[in-house]
């Protein structure tokens, strides 16, 4: 609508971020966005001079019962606000209907506290941090997460990759703290702010992710053997000071179990005592050799058939 | 001092101070496609430097053994104290036994030098300050731990800590033991003659009960740290001394 852009660029001062649906009758007067609390008693203003004002929404006349009971006649009283309330509230002079302010509703409750996790998947270079609201945001939240390591130290930003990542990481950690860090992970919305701390010590969330590059091949001239290969998972930066134990877990195709076994240090198995000519599924996790923390999710699978005689 | 052990099992490079070098032993064996430059500085930094021990092929093997058991140790002292701690501080009592217990560490006096490390210095540590490092650590917790042993009232846990003790024992000599295999000095305990240390935890507070117990909070801590570290220490230095392979390797003291 060619009018709709030309008020835009002639009070872009006021423009404000509200819908573009717009009333019917032009695009005057200031607009802004207010929120208010599920449940709770809202009050929209109109801050006219003079007396009364007659309040629409979304277009629609709003029934005199409906609006303010005591209190001025140019403020508009939503009592236990819902979400079917939200919309474009409007007030107009009651003779001329025009527009003297829009206000935006949305309704909403303070963010929930963010369910948070941490991880050292490159020890000991960084931790990195994940977190999740338990459901999908109805109003804007942003994140600010910030640490401390022990009681009393300064407080440091846990950088986020980008603003909504969901994810933020710690650098520069010291090995083999006796007190914990602790993670701040503050959920911000319009309406409020709610924090989660999450302590943790560097050593026991130490997970890395799972082996790289599985190969699964024939051995010549080896009917039931099958040969694994695979690579550290090039997340972890220094195997040669913090070697890696892995477990292999595999199945024949079509059986209902599978077998797990290890923990191995080398980066390659020979599998015996299968079934010749059968496919065998093969998963590889790895864990830090000195036990700390998780093992890792399993690697993809790889698949492969032992040696047959031709 | 210098420790240089050389390939194909070739005697030794030693020098006397008295004697100057050996008629037969006068030379560096270096690996094929060492250049002549490193030849020349290592016989240069060599002659300047004051007695150095031989150190044979048989010590290097023992010393590959011991760093095995050591590390060994260090992961069943770390099973045991896994079990230690948890009994102890249910004797302590609460706020000790519960999980999230975060108490702020005032560092009144230091008890022991702390494992936590950055990596970089932590990966940049020499042999021998790792291997000091490590002993002088357990030397202060074994004196610690046995100050604490005598004040337990509940016999069975007495019992526990008693065996701790000398397992923990037994790791300090077994680090000794590497050390000495390498040719590196034990190292002098820090504050020796620092009364305060010499009488252990609760010496500056004797009437507080409670800081007292906040002293075996964190002694218990401090263990549970350093053994950690130790196991990640013993497992680089067997990666650097393997039993059976010998390799050109040079290490300086206080470098």
């Amino acid at each position: 609508m060619k009018w709709m852009v030309i008020v835009a660029l002639v009070l872009p001062a006021w423009s404000a971020p509200c819908s573009s649906t717009a009333g019917s009758d032009g695009e005057e007067g200031l607009c802004h966005v207010q929120h208010g609390t599920l449940g709770t008693e809202l009050l929209l203003r109109c801050d006219a001079p003079g007396g009364r004002v007659e309040w629409r929404v979304n277009g629609t006349k709003v029934a005199a019962s409906e609006a303010a009971a005591g209190g001025d006649k140019d403020q508009l009283l939503l009592r236990n606000a819902s979400l079917a309330q939200e919309g474009e509230y409007s007030c107009h002079h009651p003779g001329t209907g025009k527009t003297l302010h829009r206000i935006r509703l949305r309704v909403g409750s303070p963010p929930e506290k963010p369910a948070v996790e941490c991880w050292a998947v490159s020890y000991p270079q960084t931790v990195n941090c994940t977190w999740k609201l338990a459901s999908e945001p109805r109003l804007e939240t942003y994140f600010i997460t910030t640490y401390r390591h022990g009681m009393g130290a300064k407080e440091n930003e846990c950088v986020q990759p980008w603003a909504g990542a969901g994810s933020c990481s710690i650098s520069d950690i010291q090995m083999f703290s006796i007190t914990p860090y602790v993670l701040n992970v503050t959920a911000v919305n319009p309406l409020g702010a709610t924090m989660n701390l999450f302590p943790f010590i560097v050593e026991q969330i130490i997970r890395p992710d799972p082996p790289e590059d599985l190969r699964v091949s024939p051995i010549p001239g080896e009917s039931k053997k099958l040969l694994l290969e695979w690579q550290p998972p090039s997340s972890w930066p220094f195997p040669q000071y913090f070697p890696l134990k892995y477990l292999i877990r595999y199945a024949r195709e079509g059986a209902n179990s599978n077998r797990t076994i290890g923990p191995y240090e080398q980066t390659s198995f020979i599998l015996t005592g299968i079934r010749p000519r059968a496919v065998h599924h093969v998963q590889v996790a790895a864990k830090d050799f000195t036990d700390y923390g998780d093992y890792s999710t399993w690697s993809p699978l790889v698949s492969g058939t032992p040696w047959t005689q031709p | 001092m210098w420790t240089v052990s050389t390939l194909g099992g070739s005697k030794p490079f030693s020098y006397n101070p008295e004697r100057g070098l050996s008629s037969n032993e006068n030379y560096c064996h270096l690996a094929a496609g060492d250049s002549w430059g490193i030849f020349a500085f290592l016989c240069a930094a060599l002659w300047n430097l004051p007695a150095i021990p031989a150190l044979n092929s048989t010590d290097e093997v023992g010393a590959g053994q011991s760093i095995q058991k050591t590390y060994d140790l260090t992961r069943y002292l770390e099973h045991q104290l896994r079990t230690l701690a948890g009994t102890y501080l249910n004797y302590l009592g609460p706020p000790f036994n519960e999980p999230d217990f975060n108490p702020p560490r005032m560092t009144r006096a230091e008890m022991v030098p702390s494992a936590t490390v950055d990596f970089e210095l932590w990966r940049s540590l020499n042999d021998n300050a790792r291997l000091a490092a490590n002993y002088r650590a357990y030397t202060h917790l074994l004196c610690y731990l046995r100050s604490m042993d005598g004040q337990v009232a509940k016999a069975e846990l007495r019992k526990n800590l008693g065996h701790f003790c000398t397992s923990l024992q037994g790791l300090v000599v077994s680090i000794a033991s590497v050390m000495s295999s390498l040719g590196y000095p034990l190292p002098s305990p820090l504050g020796s003659a620092n009364p305060t240390w010499a009488q252990g935890p609760g010496a500056t507070s004797p009437h507080n009960d409670f800081l007292k117990k906040m002293d075996d909070f964190w002694l218990l801590k401090e263990l549970q740290t350093w053994l950690w570290r130790s196991a990640k220490d013993f497992n680089r230095l067997k990666k650097k001394v393997p039993p059976a392979a010998l390799m050109l390797r040079l290490e300086m003291r206080g470098f």
